[in-house]
């Protein structure tokens, strides 16, 4: 259980948040704009804050702009109709959490609220390198809900593009996105990822460094872009023997979803390019 | 006849207005859907014909508005458009349209349009009234977007059916007064719950509202404010249809829950 704090000036919203969590056993209180809930902040201890953006008196980001008096900082998850990239980009300079699109939906929201939850207060911030709307750079920890963080806030820059675009990008980068923490950075969340968003006129570009000493591509047995020929599931029988998850198809799709798919000599480094 | 033509291409306006001058008709032509807004409500027409991509209000925002404005009468809309497909005559006679004429069209293919029309009305029994608007239903989608609780889901509708007639208050003031800011906060506060709701049309009509005021441009809000009207009208009648059904189903089986095995137990003879 959690104690979260919900502020949206529309009470449909207020109720429909509160009424979802509540029933998942949560301990929820709600504010109708940024002052008031401020004042809540204040006064008692919330693990969670779910903030909109666009509020009368203070806005959502102007609240986070208040939180560095607090004595608890809650983790802020950011909810908006409104993904402009300049909001989103703020929001990641104000270290929110998480974004979530609105209109909501229960699941998500409780996804998100159980990996907030889970997210161990140890773990480090994500830190902000670059955050303009061509190139943004972060360096993120090595740790599972990271991934879905990272990207809540990314795929949602690209609004110009097409959702089918938005969606094989969004799928290659949270494949590669995974590799780098798991097999690169041992879900050490001491560890750290580099990832970079480079937006031109004529492509889409990501590039993800991580920590590990790389790896040579015919000793992933346990990926099905090495089978052979005459056997495509054999790493499935490798995955197994070896006690991985079901999966590896993840490097072979990626390179099918994008346009190209580039490794340094060591593969510690990735880049993704996706022309538009 | 009278006829009210909305066009913004003007060499195809003037065209059309000259043929149709030609042929005996009084027309009374605009540019834009407000301006045909505007003329609908001051005079009478016999027939009003509306290009589909329009600047300010396009054609089917204007036919929406025609047919909430007066639905007893049985108003002549007919729809021209330059995507004459099959897909796009079957989308524009599912909005409202009586008929749909493809761009460029020959002054027969429009006077034959406009006879087949009103043979049909004349062949209507008297006092028919016209056959009702699709109602949109509330789809499954929105119930499970609140994890299946239909009690919470009637609880949100209350709270909007509560609040929604306070924005559209707070939005007709803001507009009223020229305050842009205000008009941006209520108009983002009230596409928040119509979002959840999936009402499209009414949620596109509040974005609009809320770039307006943060443009600071009041000038066409007036407009954009009649039609969303008309949309949060709708969704509030679909809410209010689907609570009404919900809430006796709810009653239903939670008094069968308070009850259980009741009737296993027998009066003592």
């Amino acid at each position: 259980m959690a104690a979260i704090l919900v502020t949206d000036d529309d009470a449909t919203t207020r109720q429909m948040v509160r009424g979802v969590l509540k029933k998942a056993g949560h301990d929820v209180a709600t504010a109708g704009d940024g002052i008031s809930a401020l004042r809540a902040i204040q006064k008692r201890k919330f693990d969670i804050v779910l903030l909109d953006i666009w509020m009368p008196k203070l806005t959502g980001l102007g609240l986070i702009g208040h939180l560095h008096d607090v004595k608890h900082i809650p983790k802020i998850v950011v909810m908006t109709s409104d993904s402009t990239s300049d909001t989103l980009l703020d929001a990641l300079r104000g270290r929110v959490y998480q974004y979530l699109k609105k209109p909501l939906d229960a699941t998500t929201l409780l996804t998100t609220v159980e990996n907030a939850i889970s997210t161990s207060p140890e773990v480090p911030a994500i830190e902000v390198i670059s955050a303009n709307t061509h190139w943004v750079e972060l360096m993120v920890p090595c740790e599972r809900s990271v991934v879905a963080r990272v990207q809540s806030f990314l795929m949602h820059i690209d609004v110009d593009l097409s959702p089918d675009v938005i969606e094989k990008v969004g799928y290659a980068f949270r494949e590669l996105l995974n590799n780098a923490i798991e097999w690169g950075g041992h879900l050490d969340p001491n560890l750290k990822v580099r990832v970079s968003y480079i937006r031109t006129k004529k492509l889409l570009m990501y590039r993800l460094d991580d920590p590990g000493p790389g790896f040579k591509i015919e000793d992933l047995k346990h990926a099905a872009i090495n089978n052979p020929a005459d056997n495509p599931m054999a790493h499935m029988q490798e995955r197994e023997a070896k006690g991985l998850r079901p999966g590896g198809l993840g490097l072979m799709l990626t390179q099918q979803l994008v346009d190209e798919l580039v490794y340094n000599e060591k593969r510690n480094s990735v880049v993704l390019i996706k022309y538009l | 006849m009278r006829i009210l033509l909305a066009d913004d291409q003007n060499e195809i306006r003037l065209l059309t207005v000259e043929q149709l001058q030609q042929a005996g008709h009084v027309v009374v032509d605009v540019p834009d859907g407000a301006a045909a807004l505007a003329e609908f409500d001051r005079s009478p027409f016999d027939v009003v014909l509306l290009d589909e991509h329009m600047p300010t209000l396009n054609g089917i925002d204007v036919l929406r508005a025609i047919r909430a404005k007066r639905p007893a009468q049985r108003q002549i809309v007919i729809a021209l458009t330059g995507y004459n497909t099959e897909p796009d005559r079957v989308r524009l006679l599912r909005e409202g349209f009586d008929s749909v004429i493809g761009k460029p069209f020959r002054l027969q293919q429009l006077e034959a349009t406009l006879l087949s029309l009103l043979d049909a009305r004349r062949l209507a029994p008297a006092g028919a009234s016209p056959p009702p608007a699709p109602v949109p239903t509330i789809a499954g989608d929105i119930l499970r977007s609140v994890g299946g609780d239909k009690k919470l889901l009637l609880r949100m509708i209350q709270i909007f059916l509560r609040d929604s007639p306070k924005r559209l208050s707070e939005i007709a003031a803001a507009i009223r007064s020229n305050r842009s800011e205000d008009l941006a906060f209520a108009a983002h506060a009230l596409k928040g719950s119509v979002a959840i709701f999936g009402g499209d049309a009414a949620r596109q009509k509040c974005q609009e509202l809320q770039e307006l005021g943060r443009r600071g441009e009041l000038s066409q809000a007036a407009a954009t404010f009649e039609l969303l009207k008309v949309e949060i009208a709708k969704l509030e009648a679909n809410l209010r249809g689907y609570a009404g059904q919900t809430s006796f189903s709810v009653q239903e089986s939670s008094q069968k829950r308070k009850r259980p095995g009741s009737g296993a137990r027998r009066k003592p003879r």
